[in-house]
């Protein structure tokens, strides 16, 4: 049985995102395609933040959308982290707070190392410059006890040095049997990344 | 922002004026200015107690009530959210004294509720409760208005990364919206209260004017003028101080909080 089972017809004015999606083993998959081309949205149509016209769901045993069967699972109750493009650090509260509000504190703090943001912790996210605010928001995104984990562009703002630190930390936690999607800027950084082209989509992951 | 030219000085000249003019009126015959002692009278003492004590209480439900309405306009959409706009602005724009009659007609002795209330021997009117309810009528789309504002600005983002971690609507709201809007509602807490401050028509219609149980500040003036003159400007001049004073307050913690 596949750990991820989607597919989805989701229209929005013009805009349409079509296909199939399909990943076997837990795995670190890199999203690329062009400009428009749908990656954020097909994020979110799993993450459960946008409705697709139709489409069904499924993770691992669980089905979590099914339009022919009424069945929407909402986002909070589906076990999938979801981080966005944009900055979404609660600006709020500490670093700290940010990183271990699923209230899983040992796991935020380790990420924070991994990470090496753990001097930034009694910070406000707003006294950060952009490239430690992205891998503050990596680090609570990975703390979560969540199994599937959803990237969108979680390294554009970093430089080469940090890309790499984070990069290999995605990668440890796909090793430990996680299945990560993230969507990429630059698909040459990375290997085998996967093309999401414009049109009917069909991917399948072994 | 740039420095303020003369044609401009003089077309605030109308407006500032016609606002400071009552106010230095009502300041200048009240001297020689004695706080002290128009505090210590029986009548102010308790209209000023009574009008704090209902004035905060008011505030506090119309925040527990208002806020969930705000977010909800602010958010969702489903049918009657149009119809649920126009009833909001009701309390702001029917006049006071109509809304007044209207509670007396429901709570009152013989009104729907006041007879299944009247069972279990509570009376409604011409009583304390009678000022808040009043009072919790009238402000409570003041609050929902600004606190409105305060939800919309804030970017889905954060509602949504919040249920991507597990939290479910109520948690996401109460720890993340409530807080992150708290400029706006403040803003509308400053307002609410204010308003509490100085409503009249619906409660002298609604609670009457027994001194100690539902005579406020406002209404404790409007009584005074039909016998004693200088108690009532005595009375305006605390009402009107209160007023300001706490709308100061109210501001300057807004503005501390903002930044």
């Amino acid at each position: 049985m596949e750990v991820l089972d989607f597919n989805v017809c989701y229209q929005a004015g013009s805009f349409s995102l079509e296909g199939i999606l399909k990943i076997h083993r837990p795995q670190l998959v890199y999203l690329s395609g062009e400009n428009g081309s749908g990656k954020s949205t097909l994020l979110k149509l799993i993450a459960g933040h946008l409705h697709p016209n139709n489409g069904h769901l499924r993770v691992g045993t669980q089905l979590l959308l099914d339009t022919a069967r009424c069945i929407n699972i909402k986002p909070e109750y589906r076990g999938i982290s979801w981080q966005s493009q944009e900055d979404s650090l609660f600006p709020l509260a500490s670093v700290k707070k940010n990183i271990t509000w699923w209230q899983r504190h040992a796991q935020g703090i380790e990420f924070a190392k991994k990470l090496g943001v753990e001097d930034h912790l009694d910070r406000l996210p707003s006294q950060l410059s952009g490239g430690q605010r992205a891998l503050c928001l990596l680090a609570r995104t990975l703390a979560t006890p969540n199994r599937y984990i959803l990237l969108d562009e979680p390294l554009a703002s970093l430089d080469d040095l940090k890309h790499d630190l984070a990069l290999k930390v995605i990668q440890a936690e796909a090793q430990k049997g996680r299945t990560i999607l993230m969507v990429v800027h630059h698909p040459k950084r990375y290997n085998s990344v996967v093309e999401l082209p414009r049109a009917n989509f069909k991917i399948e992951l072994g | 922002m740039r420095p303020l030219s003369k044609l401009w000085i003089l077309a605030l000249c109308p407006f500032v004026l016609l606002i400071l003019l009552p106010v230095l009126g009502l300041f200048i015959t009240s001297l020689p200015f004695d706080p002290w002692a128009y505090i210590n009278h029986n009548l102010v003492q308790k209209a000023l107690l009574l009008t704090l004590k209902t004035s905060i209480i008011a505030t506090i439900i119309a925040w527990c009530i208002g806020l969930p309405v705000a977010y909800i306009l602010s958010r969702f959409n489903f049918p009657g959210k149009k119809f649920l706009e126009i009833i909001i602005d009701l309390p702001t724009t029917m006049p006071p004294v109509v809304i007044g009659l209207g509670l007396l007609l429901v709570f009152g002795q013989f009104g729907w509720l006041g007879k299944f209330f009247n069972i279990f021997g509570f009376r409604i009117p011409l009583t304390t409760s009678a000022v808040v309810i009043a009072l919790v009528f009238r402000s409570t789309p003041l609050l929902i208005r600004a606190s409105r504002a305060g939800f919309e600005s804030i970017p889905l983002i954060y509602e949504q990364a919040a249920s991507s971690g597990g939290m479910n609507e109520w948690q996401c709201f109460r720890r993340i919206m409530i807080p992150m809007a708290k400029p706006a509602w403040m803003a509308g807490i400053a307002l609410a209260f204010t308003l509490c401050l100085a409503e009249f028509g619906a409660t002298l219609m609604f609670a009457g004017n027994v001194p100690g149980v539902s005579q406020t500040l406002p209404v404790a003036v409007m009584s005074a003028m039909e016998s004693d003159l200088p108690l009532a400007i005595c009375i305006a001049v605390v009402s009107m101080s209160l007023s300001i004073i706490s709308l100061t307050g109210l501001r300057y913690l807004e503005q501390t909080w903002r930044s």
